[in-house]
């Protein structure tokens, strides 16, 4: 795509370096940990050893002896005040500290507070705690049998572990589909629980003014308007009002989803900052980071596929156990409790499909976290590509080539699925295409067959999946009621540089250059010049945050609209200083021209000035505009990965020698960018797809909570990235753009697996879970008699 | 956690049963454990240190030993609460000597081992070696107590 501006504007298309890392390549970011207020005091948690139990007592006392340590607070301390228990964002409840019950490992008991880090640490160390522990329910499927216990039997009317079921689809017509299918294929499969494993950990500094009765949270959120509400909701009764809110989001190491629930942590660190009236710091180490929170996936799914003898795809039908922990605290949609899995259905037309879902309840920290993923449908898309191989292994067709013949073809869009989504535009051959030849789908075929002839295990992955991006229109999407619209304020001073404000925060994402690479798009100004700013309350416009790839489909479309905004007035302005009709004037970008008489022209910089010192009369001073932006629809960017493994028949290790992801995400605002988001998101990928899994042993017990046992991949482990895209605009964003920062995280790990399969499809292999540890593959490679 | 644990030892079994069915003299062999106060009959108070690797975990609690005279076999129950937030620790051991026809004793001791909190997650693959490395610690006091040469277990 050729950018519309010049490389001084730098607007859409450019490779604009980031702004915003010459701050964090000179460690000069300024993280929660970075933050030191004067008379600022430290918390550290007490956390539950055991997974399930009564708390029989809790003995401060030697605590409180560690010089240094000022208070202990417990459950019993918040119960005075109500404050024990909170909301979550899925209107389940989960306990800020218990009272008489721990419900899993690491759960939250008490907290230090204390003049220093280290003072609070030992006083943690020094409290006493009580505990009769209880057996404890750790396996889903037994959460549901009779005999299970009630874990939640503090909420009213809860007779069972079922948290709620959710379905979507014509049940009936999608069992008559499968009845008359001469193919059906089925495949259980578990997408275990992982972590976001962001660099930053969790933590804030709460502030609260006793004489001002204002409070400021500086702290680790992905949505900080939303939690300012949600902190005036839940915490009114003790005086805290909304307007002496102030949440600050400063930089963030990472947020993938990890960052948008509430953990009990902030709360703890607020209640005692308001009960002390000093500024109290709470941040977690790395193993209470890997063991309370930022949970995600636990889908258990049977899948099946109904086709013609052929291969043509007929419908689809899904079952889901979902593991949600002790407490539905995920952040999805409210009328989403199975977020967007219904996007299962995925590139492929079809008559019919069918899914439901059931929650459970376990002793196992709350999870559901959107994992870098749009609500579930990482775990919707691996359910559905994993299961197209299998049909392709079943009926002995090329996987690639079974796709292509299902794709819902490009015609075809604004495409109706038989799940309920207006899919806004796609051409999903021309990725599988771009990628074939950019690997050399055939040739890799001929190798993997020599090769097989010779005993080798190589395996070609394809997954060709389309994500459902942007929450989106306020008729359907909304956190506790508020509408998932968002925000952007850009106002443009008089010597023509400008700042812009959005209701979005980024994590990592780069939005100070994107923003302002939009901004710059559609004013002529000098992203340069565009000063962006987001995640204080006090300042930035109302939005609801960043996470399932929505900042640039609904923040960046409201940048977008409110540029449009200013450049209408600008043009009554310049209109005016050439003393011309609005009429008579051509706009290219940064420049207003008199038609047919081009070397008459004012810039927008000359509009800027004018608009503070040489106004039309009449009209109102400034130059600035903020928009609301409810988009009409999601968008839904697409592309196919395929990659080849080599499978060693002595270790069984997995090695992912050559990896083409071609995505398609609609117009790019910053390709550099949007590559290095696919680099992460695809290094993401390959880490659940053979490393990472939250195993819980049957006592409870977390065994991956530390990065001795939780994997994540380094340099070693990630192959050279290829990349390349299609541009498939969205004809409904204001700017043709869609969201991309998940699509690898998405797409990678059943393009791994599928190549794993593909390598052991001959032994009679049709599946294997991830994560695909070296021990997986061995065991089946000695169960088959191929290992060496 | 299933521990399945042996060894033999040139003492004659009523002296070995003698000393492996006094809870006092047995806590002075097994390293790290510590009784201070008999509550009942069969139960004493007292604590254990546990080293893995980097971590030290200290459990205070309980123990108690129903002993077969007749057969030479104990159950004993020891549960245990870690200090310093370290979990807890919960034990339930099947022992019993058997005399061998040269005049030494065959020990054989059967345990069931559930450990919360960071041993059990840290100390994971480690808790099996741990456990030999303790036990070979004790037959070396047990044969030093009973003034007899080890023998190879």
């Amino acid at each position: 795509m050729t950018p519309k501006t010049s490389a001084d504007i730098c607007g859409m298309g450019h490779s604009m370096k980031r702004k915003e890392d010459p701050r964090f390549l000179q460690g000069k970011g300024n993280y929660i940990d970075d933050i030191v207020l004067p008379g600022m005091l430290w918390l550290d948690i007490v956390r539950s050893p055991i997974a399930y139990g009564k708390i029989k007592g809790i003995d401060s006392s030697k605590a409180l002896e560690v010089p240094g340590v000022l208070a202990v607070l417990t459950g019993k301390d918040l119960e005075a005040y109500n404050l024990h228990w909170m909301p979550t964002l899925m209107s389940d409840t989960q306990m800020v500290l218990p009272t008489d019950t721990v419900m899993y490992q690491a759960q939250e008991v008490a907290a230090v507070i204390a003049t220093s880090r280290y003072a609070a640490a030992d006083g943690v160390a020094a409290v006493e705690v009580d505990y009769e522990p209880m057996k404890p329910v750790i396996d889903p499927f037994k959460a549901l049998e009779e005999d299970a216990p009630v874990l939640r039997s503090d909420k009213d009317g809860q007779t069972d572990n079922r948290i709620w079921h959710w379905e979507a689809g014509d049940k009936a017509a999608t069992d008559k589909v499968f009845e008359e299918a001469d193919v059906v294929v089925r495949e259980r499969m578990h997408v275990p629980r992982i972590h976001v494993a962001s660099i930053e950990t969790c933590g804030c500094v709460a502030d609260f003014n006793p004489v001002e009765g204002h409070l400021t949270v500086y702290m680790t959120t992905q949505a900080p308007h939303a939690i300012r509400t949600v902190l005036a909701l839940v915490a009114g009764h003790v005086g805290l009002s909304e307007e002496k809110i102030r949440v600050v989001s400063p930089d963030i190491g990472g947020g993938f989803g990890g960052k948008v629930p509430v953990y009990p942590g902030y709360v703890v660190a607020i209640a005692a900052s308001v009960v002390l009236g000093k500024p109290v710091k709470w941040i977690e180490d790395r193993m209470e980071n890997l063991q309370a929170d930022s949970f995600a996936r636990d889908y258990h799914m049977a899948a099946e596929l109904a086709a013609d003898a052929d291969g043509k795809i007929r419908g689809l039908r899904i079952k889901t156990l979902a593991d949600h922990g002790y407490s539905d605290a995920q952040a999805a949609p409210s009328k989403f409790p199975a977020g967007l899995f219904s996007i299962c259905t995925g590139s492929y037309d079809m008559e019919q499909a069918y899914a439901e879902v059931d929650a459970v309840y376990t002793n196992k920290p709350p999870g559901g976290v959107a994992y870098r993923c749009s609500f579930r449908v990482t775990e919707a898309v691996h359910c559905m590509e994993r299961v197209v191989d299998t049909l392709a292994h079943r009926i002995g067709k090329d996987p690639a080539e079974l796709r292509e013949e299902n794709f819902i073809p490009k015609e075809a869009f604004p495409y109706q699925s038989p799940l309920g989504w207006e899919y806004d535009s796609g051409d999903y051959q021309a990725a599988m295409d771009k990628a074939k030849e950019m690997i050399g789908y055939d040739d890799l075929r001929r190798e993997q067959a020599e090769k097989r002839a010779r005993s080798e295990l190589m395996g070609i992955g394809v997954c060709s999946f389309t994500e459902v991006l942007g929450a989106g229109p306020s008729k359907d999407f909304d956190i506790l009621g508020i509408k998932m619209f968002d925000s952007a304020e850009v106002r443009v001073h008089p010597t023509g540089k400008a700042i812009a404000r959005f209701g979005t925060k980024s994590q990592g994402q780069g939005h100070e250059t994107t923003y302002a690479q939009i901004i710059a798009e559609e004013l002529g100004l000098p992203a340069a010049h565009v000063q962006v700013e987001e995640g204080d309350t006090d300042t930035a416009p109302y939005g609801l945050g960043t996470y399932a790839s929505r900042s640039t489909p609904t923040a960046g479309a409201a940048g977008a609209m409110a540029a449009r905004q200013i450049r209408d007035k600008a043009s009554k302005i310049a209109a005016h200083l050439m003393e011309v009709s609005e009429e008579d004037l051509e706009w290219e970008p940064g420049k207003f021209s008199v038609k047919g008489a081009p070397d008459r022209s004012v810039t927008i910089q000359d509009c800027a000035f004018a608009a503070y010192t040489n106004l039309p009369e009449g009209m109102e001073p400034g130059l600035e505009a903020t928009n609301y932006y409810d988009p009409p629809n999601l968008t839904f960017p697409f592309g196919t990965y395929i990659c080849v493994v080599d499978i060693d028949r002595g270790t069984g290790e997995v090695t992912v020698r050559r990896f083409v992801a071609v995505d398609d995400c609609g117009n790019i605002i910053n390709p550099m960018i949007v590559q290095g988001q696919i680099h992460g998101g695809l290094t993401q990928g390959i880490g659940p797809a053979l490393f990472e899994e939250i195993p819980y042993d049957e006592d409870g017990n977390n065994l991956a909570g530390s990065f001795m046992d939780y994997l994540v991949p380094t340099s070693m482990e990630t192959p050279a990235w290829e990349t390349g895209h299609t541009i498939t605009p969205s004809p409904h964003h204001p700017l043709g753009a869609k969201g991309v920062g998940e699509s690898a995280t998405v797409g990678a790990p059943p393009a791994i697996a599928n190549a794993v399969v593909d390598a052991l499809a001959h032994l009679g292999v049709t599946h294997l879970d991830i994560p695909i540890t070296p021990d997986k593959v061995w065991d089946i490679l000695n169960e088959k008699g191929v290992a060496e | 956690m299933r521990i399945e644990e042996g060894f033999t030892i040139d003492a004659p079994a009523a002296d070995v049963w003698a000393i492996l069915s006094d809870p006092r003299q047995l806590s002075i062999l097994l390293p790290g454990a510590e009784i201070t106060e008999q509550i009942d009959d069969t139960t004493w108070a007292g604590g254990m240190t546990v080293r893995v690797g980097p971590l030290v975990a200290t459990y205070a609690g309980t123990v108690s030993f129903i002993l077969n005279e007749d057969e030479r076999s104990a159950v004993v129950h020891a549960r245990g609460q870690g200090k310093a937030g370290m979990g807890t620790a919960e034990m339930t051991m099947n022992s019993r000597v058997m005399a061998l026809p040269d005049g030494g004793s065959e020990v054989t001791m059967d345990s069931e081992v559930t450990v919360t909190g960071i041993l059990a997650q840290l100390g994971r693959g480690m808790t099996q070696v741990v456990s030999k490395r303790m036990l070979q610690e004790f037959v070396r006091r047990l044969t030093s107590a009973l003034e007899v040469s080890p023998r190879d277990t």
